[in-house]
């Protein structure tokens, strides 16, 4: 009984020995082959002259036995099958193999990197999502200053683009990159370093730009260029009309304004000299609507014009601006808050 | 056993019978049906004692797959199924041209071999 159990267990293990020799054939191929063997193990096994000798003996190495069977039978010898493959980099195969894929992937690696690991795997859907409105704002960003995109003019319709972008993303999320892995990873790439690389929201909506003499300074702060300044006195009234230089007495300049929140065109106006000339350092500085293209037209298209522009058009207030509580006036000549001055007509309003 | 003579420095054996083992197996399975484990024996009875095991399963394989030989299974007591080999029409040709040109062969050695004692 001892001996049988042995035999058998004996060719099994010349069995598998042989088949893993066999592994690069075609299924039906190799299965025929091993049929034969399992067929011709049992009438050894049954055959009185041969049944003590170990298998290694009576037939050689499973190694040698496969070899001679291929070589008799007519069929590629192994080595030639692996050489007839054109060897590909395989990079997941390098990384697992590599020491640190295999620390990640042995008890060690996987107990502390696990839980992350799996983390990762399930926020990949909000990648996908993520992806799709980065895919869209990364190109409405730079053009427009905003990251919907206006889209025939509609915001609206922008949105429903970045939903369109935002579906397609996650199907092909979903579809495991189908045959399109490697585009999918340049993309991801290319959003992700777009992204980070995109300058950071204008401070207001109002996107500046700067026509800047040279042998002027603009005044600027870490949030960017200054284009205006508004002074207020010593009991929190707003001033007009103030004049300001630097510690060398140079006159202070600010940049220019050049686009709006409502789109209107406007341009600086300052007071003049008693000879003509405009005094630029003047604070603060006033814009109005910009009326110069309407100039050649026809009076009564002109004043048509300017109507609709005025009513489109919104006053640009004082911004609001966190004032300290005086100490009462001493003298009290004037009623501040009775008899505040009269702003020019198009001049930003006072803020409360 | 079959080592000693395989392993022979004077000439390897295994190496000339692996170009004839086809004659020698449709010569075996010419006048009766055998399964493969039965030509290893037969072949062994009849003297060439260090065939090895797996070329002649595979030669029988070969020879099948080109069309030389038939085969048909019958159940077997003793485990799988036994896959039997008969000779055929193809296989009787082959085995008739390969043993011409073999006997050929041998008789061009012999006479080689005579010339040269003869002279010697």
């Amino acid at each position: 009984m001892t001996i049988m159990t042995n035999t058998t267990r004996e060719a099994e293990e010349y069995l598998d020995a042989v088949r893993a020799e066999l592994a690069d054939l075609p299924e039906e191929e190799r299965g025929e082959l091993l049929e034969d063997l399992a067929q011709h193990l049992t009438d050894i096994a049954a055959d009185e002259s041969r049944a003590d000798v170990p298998l290694k003996d009576l037939l050689g190495a499973p190694a040698d036995y496969a070899s001679e069977l291929r070589t008799a039978a007519g069929l590629p010898s192994k080595d030639s099958r692996r050489r007839m493959k054109v060897p590909r980099p395989d990079v997941s195969a390098w990384l697992n193999n590599s020491s640190l894929g295999q620390w990640v992937n042995g008890p060690a690696g996987q107990r502390l990197l696990g839980p992350s690991l799996s983390l990762f795997r399930e926020l990949r859907p909000a990648w996908w999502v993520l992806r799709g409105v980065l895919l869209v704002a990364v190109f409405s960003w730079p053009a427009t200053g905003h990251p919907i995109p206006e889209v025939f003019g509609s915001r609206m319709f922008g949105l429903l683009l970045i939903g369109g972008v935002v579906a397609l993303s996650v199907k092909v999320g979903r579809l495991g990159y189908g045959g399109w892995k490697r585009l999918v990873v340049v993309v991801d790439v290319f959003v992700v370093l777009l992204a980070l690389t995109v300058p950071g929201p204008p401070t207001t909506s109002q996107v500046l730009w700067l026509d800047r003499p040279s042998n002027w300074d603009i005044v600027a702060t870490h949030l960017g260029p200054v284009t205006n300044i508004y002074p207020y006195d010593a009991q929190g009234r707003p001033l007009d009309n103030v004049l300001l230089f630097d510690q060398e007495g140079r006159p202070f300049r600010v940049a220019r304004q050049e686009q709006w929140p409502d789109g209107c065109d406007r341009v600086p106006t300052y007071p003049h000299t008693a000879d003509g000339r405009p005094i630029e350092f003047s604070y603060p500085v006033n814009y109005t609507l910009d009326l110069e293209p309407f100039a050649s037209l026809p009076e009564e298209h002109r004043a048509l014009l300017e109507k609709r522009m005025a009513d489109q058009c919104q006053q640009i207030p004082r911004p609001l601006v966190p004032l300290p509580t005086f100490p009462p006036e001493v003298t009290t000549e004037v009623e501040p808050a009775t008899e505040p001055e009269a702003p020019p007509e198009d001049a930003p309003q006072t803020a409360p | 056993m079959q080592c000693v003579v395989a392993t022979s420095p004077a000439l390897d054996t295994s190496q000339l019978l692996k170009g004839v083992l086809d004659i020698a197996v449709l010569a075996v399975v010419r006048d009766e049906d055998g399964y493969g484990y039965d030509v290893v024996r037969r072949l062994r009875a009849r003297g060439l004692s260090d065939v090895g095991d797996a070329s002649v399963y595979g030669t029988l394989r070969r020879l099948y797959q080109s069309g030389a030989l038939t085969s048909y299974v019958v159940p077997s007591e003793s485990g799988p199924h036994r896959k039997y080999y008969a000779i055929n029409r193809v296989g009787r040709d082959l085995l008739a041209n390969s043993a011409k040109a073999w006997r050929e062969f041998s008789e061009t050695i012999d006479n080689v071999l005579a010339a040269d004692e003869e002279a010697a």
